[in-house]
């Protein structure tokens, strides 16, 4: 099946201007490749700080990548002047976590709809339809078109972010961490929402969350990002069910409430005291000095002399099978 | 009931409303808890369900304007906390009675050293003179895996991860020994792997400190894994209470049973998730009757006048429901 996104060592280092000089800057993003395909669902986990929001802004173009490529639909954006590249970004479109933020407060809706589609120089009876229909889509009533923000509730404003990157008619669509600022009974509208608009427009997502159940749910494909870097990836099915990494392991484990809601029983036990953790960090600290250690080396129950000595790359976990899973690890000890 | 007399804390029929200027917003409705030692009760419910005023009436922070009290009264070893003065409640709070926030890097004092804001506490509470203070805070972080060296002490919150400045609260929290605590939203602020750690270390100190426990949340999945007991609360009212493993397998509300079935997984992969329509009333517009039957498919006639009492079952689990138990296509 066709790529829509291909990213080929995708590196984002932000540059601290440090006390007298320069310092070495911060690798937030450090070497992740990866494809999507067509009308796929990608999910990206991983805890806060491992980049997986610097990784989205970096294919997008929004804070270029400092190296690296990406190709949108065949097309390498970093090869594009700023007015071709305006041109794509109308078919990429994010929407993020606090609805709050995301919208300006002094426009009503209306307006705040309407600035792309402005922009854009289309007519404003195509662009009235335009945002009826879309608004309506995403169940909020026509009538309410002159409301501010305020005026709302949380839910219903990511609503209408949602529907208003929907007026670009986008293809690709990043959504941050859409609804772990709504209540529990409003999540469950938006992912159903998010749902229906992936069928309806045939988008493809990419789904970036701390969330492991959510993620599952929604996402065809999961890439696990520790320290920026996809440690695993896989289809969700069998990251869920198999999983190899010992910090992808780690996650399914923590996940509260039981891991048996992934279907992942046996790793209740596997999870280890703090003390342990600890413990083990404040021993490899000097081991992890040379900068050629595996990342997860740090908190590793299976790390030795190998993970030290040369940090692994992600590999195919398929081991003999005719038709590829789709299984990648980055361990020495998978 | 020898179990009622047990009880470390009640919480009976309390009612609060906010005025503003005309409006009146009743954040809760009378809602009845029974808290005892030892004991874990997660009280589980949406934003502006009302957990956080039950929290704050608890400890006496209810702010005065614009909250007043309607009705009941929260019984603490005998004694009505709502009818104690200001310089009573003092005696209490901090020492018998603490609480554990949310976002940790809010409520830890940014000009002061982590172990200040510990010591602070022993000497105000237990009279403890500089260096008992400071012998007692480096038992305190260790218990709350800290480290035994002391060397957070003389840290700065800036200076500790999310975690750290969690677990640091908890040991000013436990400080005293308090019999009673209160975690609001301990882990919502953490990362799902140092949520476990911190839900764990709650857990420790509860058996080995004896304490009580109200732990709030939005997150049933986090509730599950921590508490013994579980109360839902659904604009300003209990809804259902019971132990844990009974609510998690057989819920009565139909409200309970919704928030359950609209918890994506792994395992609802191509199913629609069920939904609840509509969103959490405001508390200036409750419905009349059952404030959910707005929402519930349940709901007829009598759910629109006829608000429902809490009504236990002999085995202790309560709903407040017309249609309790009952079953449909969700």
């Amino acid at each position: 099946m066709e790529h829509l996104i291909e990213c080929k060592d995708i590196i984002k280092i932000y540059r601290g201007r440090g006390i007298g000089g320069a310092s070495r800057g911060f690798k937030a993003v450090d070497g992740i490749s990866l494809s999507i395909r067509k009308t796929e669902s990608y999910g990206l986990v991983g805890e806060s700080g491992c980049g997986k929001t610097s990784f989205a802004r970096s294919i997008l173009y929004l804070d270029p990548p400092s190296s690296g490529k990406v190709l949108f639909d065949g097309t390498e954006l970093g090869a594009l002047s700023r007015k071709e590249l305006r041109g794509f970004r109308k078919r990429m479109q994010i929407v993020f976590q606090d609805p709050n933020s995301a919208l300006n407060p002094k426009m009503s809706i209306h307006d705040s709809m309407s600035e792309g589609l402005i922009n854009r120089k289309v007519p404003e009876t195509d662009r009235v339809k335009r945002i009826k229909e879309l608004l309506e889509l995403v169940g909020i009533s026509y009538s309410y078109r002159n409301r501010y923000p305020h005026e709302f509730s949380g839910g219903q404003k990511q609503r209408i972010v949602v529907a208003r990157a929907l007026t670009m008619e986008p293809d690709f669509m990043v959504l941050d961490e859409p609804v772990s600022n709504l209540d529990v009974s409003i999540q469950a509208q938006i992912i159903n929402l998010l749902s229906d608009l992936k069928k309806e427009f045939a988008l493809t997502y990419m789904f970036i969350s701390h969330d492991l159940n959510l993620v599952s749910y929604m996402c065809d494909t999961i890439g696990v990002m520790f320290k920026g870097r996809i440690v695993e990836e896989a289809p969700s099915e069998l990251l869920v069910s198999s999983p190899k990494h010992p910090y992808t392991r780690r996650l399914l484990a923590s996940i509260p409430g039981g891991a048996q809601r992934s279907g992942a029983e046996d790793l209740a036990d596997e999870e280890e005291s703090v003390e342990t953790l600890a413990a083990r960090a404040g021993s490899r600290q000097k081991e992890m000095k040379g900068g050629k250690a595996c990342p997860y080396y740090l908190f590793c129950p299976l790390g030795d002399g190998e993970c030290v000595s040369s940090a692994p790359s992600l590999r195919d976990m398929d081991g003999g099978h005719v038709v590829p899973s789709g299984h990648k690890v980055s361990c020495h000890k998978a | 009931m020898m179990a009622e007399n047990q009880a470390l804390l009640k919480v009976e029929n309390l009612g609060v409303c906010f005025t503003h200027g005309a409006m009146k917003a009743h954040a809760l409705r009378g809602i009845d808890l029974s808290f005892y030692r030892e004991e874990i009760h997660g009280l589980v419910g949406e934003s502006g369900s009302g957990k956080t005023v039950t929290s704050t009436c608890i400890i006496g922070l209810l702010p005065s304007p614009p909250g007043e009290y309607t009705s009941g009264r929260i019984l603490f070893d005998g004694v009505d906390l709502l009818g104690l003065s200001q310089a009573e409640m003092r005696t209490y709070r901090g020492r018998k009675i603490a609480m554990v926030f949310q976002e940790p890097s809010k409520y830890l004092n940014p000009a002061f050293k982590i172990g200040e804001q510990i010591t602070e506490m022993l000497k105000l509470h237990l009279d403890m003179n500089k260096e008992q203070a400071r012998q007692r805070a480096i038992e305190l972080l260790g218990l709350v895996g800290l480290g035994k060296d002391g060397r957070v002490l003389d840290s700065y919150p800036h200076e500790l991860s999310g975690g750290m400045k969690q677990r640091a609260m908890i040991a000013i929290a436990i400080s005293c020994n308090p019999e009673f605590l209160i975690a609001d939203e301990p882990t919502t602020a953490l990362d799902v792997t140092l949520q476990l750690q911190i839900l764990r270390l709650i857990k420790k100190l509860k058996d080995l400190l004896g304490m009580g426990v109200l732990f709030i949340s939005h997150d049933l999945g986090v509730v599950k894994e921590v508490a013994d007991r579980v109360s839902v609360i659904y604009a300003g009212r209990i809804v259902e209470s019971s132990t844990k493993g009974m609510l998690f397998e057989n819920p009565l509300h139909p409200y309970t049973k919704l928030l359950m079935a609209s918890i994506p997984d792994a395992r609802k992969r191509g199913q629609r998730l069920a939904t609840i329509p509509g969103r959490v009333p405001d508390a200036d517009a409750t419905p009349s009757g059952c404030a959910f039957h707005p929402r519930c498919p349940l709901a007829d006639e009598r759910c629109k006048t006829e608000n429902p009492e809490l009504k236990g079952k002999e085995n202790g689990h309560a709903a407040a429901c017309h249609h309790a138990g009952e079953s449909w296509n969700i």
